[in-house]
């Protein structure tokens, strides 16, 4: 604090200006309403939320297109077999023959003794 | 806003602006106590006018909070200063809005909370007679007696709020106090301070 002569009388009016200043308690308020403002600000952002872990299957299901997709692509393929086992000469004629000939003349549906008789060739 | 926690208490102001980056928020309430009615005097008295000194040292506050993101502990500039000095710049700018300032027109927004009505309007009364004689004052000035005698910091910290030399600020103090002494030669008996 300064100490100086007070030759000009002035010290007494600086005297009463000191602590005058103290402030009120709703603008104390609103200064820490600021400080928690800005110091939310520059928190870090929370992250975002991981998906949640399930497996191989799961980030599967996700690469095709999440759980809806793969239920149709399920519901393909076993519709598929379906027709495969009930109608087999259908499938084939849609192929316009290509499956007899690709197969080697055994077409959609091979005798399972065939298989063993390969096996037992070699 | 008396009273800082023991963990705080011996912190210097720099350091808890550090911890105020971090996220302490003891910090900003202990930085609070220390600077805001620093800040708000200041503004009052070279404002004169209590509402607006609260805007500015809110805002000097704000700026505060602010740069403590970037502030260095070792070797930067003591937050104290800073705060002055960005009160010092709001209040000139509030100043050159103004215009040529005119005396203080509410004396009792000065008021401090002196308590006893007699004791509280003399007060005000000394407090706007103060004010009203600092109005008069050229505003670089009235900063530098304004931080000098009832601020109390030293004349090169005042240098280096009003970015001007030592010497200068010696040159703005004796000035305006002679200013202020002769504002106020009629008012000291009816304000109590007869001698």
């Amino acid at each position: 604090m300064a100490t100086e002569r007070d030759d000009d009388g002035l010290e007494s009016f600086f005297a009463a200006a000191r602590g005058a200043g103290r402030p009120s308690d709703d603008l104390v308020a609103r200064v820490l309403a600021d400080a928690a403002a800005v110091q939310g600000a520059g928190r870090a952002p929370a992250p975002a939320p991981l998906p949640r872990s399930g497996g191989w299957f799961s980030g599967l299901a996700g690469a095709l297109g999440g759980w809806p997709a793969v239920s149709g692509v399920t519901l393909a393929g076993v519709a598929g077999l379906v027709l495969g086992f009930t109608a087999p000469d259908l499938v084939d004629s849609w192929s316009g023959g290509q499956i007899w000939s690709l197969s080697g003349g055994v077409g959609t549906m091979p005798e399972i003794g065939a298989l063993w008789e390969e096996a037992g060739d070699v | 806003m008396s009273g800082e926690p023991p963990a705080y208490a011996a912190l210097p102001d720099g350091a808890l602006m550090v911890l105020f980056a971090n996220g302490d928020p003891g910090a900003a309430r202990v930085l609070t106590g220390r600077l805001l009615p620093r800040a708000l005097s200041h503004a009052a008295r070279v404002l004169g006018d209590r509402a607006e000194a609260e805007d500015v040292a809110q805002e000097a506050m704000m700026r505060l909070w602010r740069a403590a993101g970037d502030w260095r502990q070792d070797g930067g500039a003591q937050p104290a200063t800073w705060l002055y000095r960005v009160v010092a710049n709001l209040c000139t700018d509030r100043l050159r809005r103004r215009g040529r300032m005119d005396p203080l027109d509410d004396p009792d927004a000065a008021a401090d909370g002196t308590p006893g009505v007699e004791a509280r309007m003399l007060q005000a009364d000394r407090l706007a007679a103060l004010d009203a004689a600092l109005a008069t004052l050229p505003d670089r000035q009235r900063q530098a007696v304004v931080l000098r005698h009832i601020e109390g910091l030293s004349n090169p910290e005042i240098a280096a709020i009003l970015d001007v030399g030592v010497e200068a600020v010696e040159s703005l103090t004796a000035r305006g106090k002679r200013a202020l002494a002769a504002a106020l030669a009629g008012r000291k008996e009816a304000l109590g301070y007869g001698d």
